[in-house]
């Protein structure tokens, strides 16, 4: 469904990415994994259009999306969960949902309450803290508002920046456990993780990045037992 | 008691504007994080449009005020096209935006004193000028039609961020400019938005404060000044902070007129925020998680 070519990007005017290619099926988990500064990060933000695309191409469910803008993408099924979560803080949990359905043209207070309810039944929690002012919950409650957030918008894939990132594991179990009953509705996951061991126990396929660059490539439960991936990432030789 | 009374009706007139003025600053700012500067000579133009249209025109209040509001909300989103946007696009910082807006503010003062003559006019008021009495206190009819109007502009606006899920958009864009665009919004046509209603919120103010103080080219300075400093008092991109940071301004400039002297009543002023600032900095309403990240 996401079919990425040749993808060069970078910021001012650093190349960080250099000539990427990757694919996405739909109901498929697909990792992102390589150390700080591998360009992963700015890989995923250039796809979501965050960042100028300076050449390749971007395909999405067979429509060439390469120029499209972070706004636009939205509107076509692309949902980003970014780096850091970026909930809206000073307003409250429902109102932070709610902006998730922005993006949706066909968007009325009935399928608005629907979906609200439909996030409500995956992550109860925030039903609980609807009312509440986003900047005042816990970070994994925070992580569950910007993934409820991405959902509202229905999205056929879903792009997930360091989903972990500062989350106890077992919050973030909780959390994934809530994007495989997403998968099992047909929905694509791109998923840029620093923890790499999680990330290949929850996806099917994995690219390792190295310097801009795919190193490495396959079925994730393949990449968990090959000594290089071991050795670089999984703490293999210490 | 009396002159107490009498002070206050006038008070609260003079909040009103200073209201609605503060009332566009804090808009744009809540999108964009924009400061204005030009705001006061908005409200200028539409004083003016106010001469020509009424005044020389005859034209009936409802139309100029829609005439006031559109033209001038027209020629601040020209601008945030024309020169902002350009702007941004060549990585501009927000100082060096702000910078432009000044530049607008004495291009717009100058433009005025080419068509208008550098003269004080008058702007006619839509109701009559023979005082009422009530209770012994002297209310000019045009008072009732300034609070009236700053009373409509400012529930149309919290029922825009209230209970419209577009208010909320720009709010969410002047909080997480990345996460909006994340979720669908686009943040130029939120920018322009708050330039439209900003310019014409200002204009609004300039257009009913017309009849009480008469209008001139030079008038703009004092208003963005006072507009200023009610939105800070108020908490900088507030919305209840811009009512109440203009009530207050209104007060303590009537008030320091009244019973101090009206060549310290901007002191009183300016004294009194560099007070209300050092206790609370995010202004009285100011979210600190608002203001905190971008300073």
């Amino acid at each position: 469904m996401l079919e990425v070519r040749q993808l060069v990007s970078g910021y001012g005017p650093v190349e960080a990415v250099h000539g990427i290619d990757l694919k996405v099926a739909e109901g498929k988990a697909v990792a992102v994994i390589g150390a700080n500064g591998a360009g992963k990060t700015t890989f995923l933000r250039t796809i979501s259009g965050l960042m100028p695309l300076w050449s390749g191409s971007v395909t999405f469910e067979g429509r060439d999306v390469t120029r499209l803008s972070a706004h636009e993408l939205a509107r076509v099924g692309i949902s980003h969960v970014p780096e850091g979560r970026k909930v809206f803080k000073p307003l409250d949990v429902e109102t932070n949902l709610e902006l998730g359905s922005y993006s949706r043209r066909d968007r009325t207070g009935a399928s608005t309450r629907q979906d609200l309810e439909r996030i409500y039944e995956l992550f109860p929690r925030l039903r609980e803290r609807r009312r509440q002012v986003t900047g005042t919950l816990s970070g994994g409650e925070q992580q569950m508002v910007a993934v409820g957030r991405a959902l509202m918008g229905r999205p056929r894939l879903l792009l997930l920046d360091e989903p972990s990132l500062g989350l106890a594991p077992q919050i973030f179990h909780e959390i994934f456990a809530v994007l495989r009953r997403i998968m099992a509705e047909g929905v694509g996951m791109l998923i840029v993780e620093q923890n790499v061991r999680l990330a290949l126990e929850n996806t099917e396929s994995a690219y390792v990045f190295q310097t801009g660059k795919v190193a490495l490539h396959g079925p994730s439960r393949d990449l968990l037992t090959n000594e290089t991936v071991k050795k670089a990432y999984l703490g293999g030789s210490i | 008691m009396s002159d107490f009374l009498q002070l206050l009706v006038g008070a609260v007139t003079l909040g009103a504007i200073y209201a609605l003025i503060a009332l566009g600053f804090n808009l744009i700012f809540a999108a964009s994080r924009l400061m204005n500067f030009a705001q006061g000579d908005l409200a200028m133009l539409g004083a003016m449009v106010g001469v020509t249209l009424a005044g020389t025109l005859h034209l009936p209040f409802s139309l100029v005020v829609l005439a006031a509001v559109v033209v001038v909300g027209l020629l601040f989103l020209a601008f945030n096209l024309g020169v902002l946007r350009p702007l941004a696009k060549r990585n501009a910082t927000l100082t060096s935006m702000v910078m432009a807006t000044l530049a607008l503010s004495m291009f717009l003062q100058g433009a005025a004193e080419l068509i208008w003559g550098r003269l004080e006019q008058a702007v006619p008021s839509p109701v009559g000028s023979t005082p009422l009495l009530v209770g012994g206190i002297v209310i000019v009819p045009h008072y009732l039609v300034v609070v009236g109007t700053s009373a409509v502009a400012f529930l149309a606006m919290f029922f825009f961020f209230r209970r419209t899920l577009t208010g909320k958009a720009l709010l969410a864009t002047g909080f997480e400019p990345e996460a909006a665009r994340l979720v669908g919004i686009n943040p130029v046509s939120m920018v322009a938005l708050t330039c439209f209603l900003g310019g014409g919120f200002a204009a609004l103010g300039g257009l009913i404060i017309g009849p009480i103080t008469f209008a001139a080219p030079w008038m703009g300075l004092s208003l963005a000044v006072k507009g200023f400093a009610a939105s800070m008092l108020g908490g900088l991109g507030s919305l209840p902070g811009a009512l109440l940071g203009g009530l207050i301004v209104g007060l303590l400039e009537t008030f320091g007129a009244g019973y101090v002297s009206s060549a310290y009543s901007d002191a009183i002023i300016f004294l009194a925020l560099m007070l209300i600032l050092f206790v609370r900095p995010a202004g009285l309403l100011g979210s600190p998680l608002v203001t905190g990240e971008h300073f």
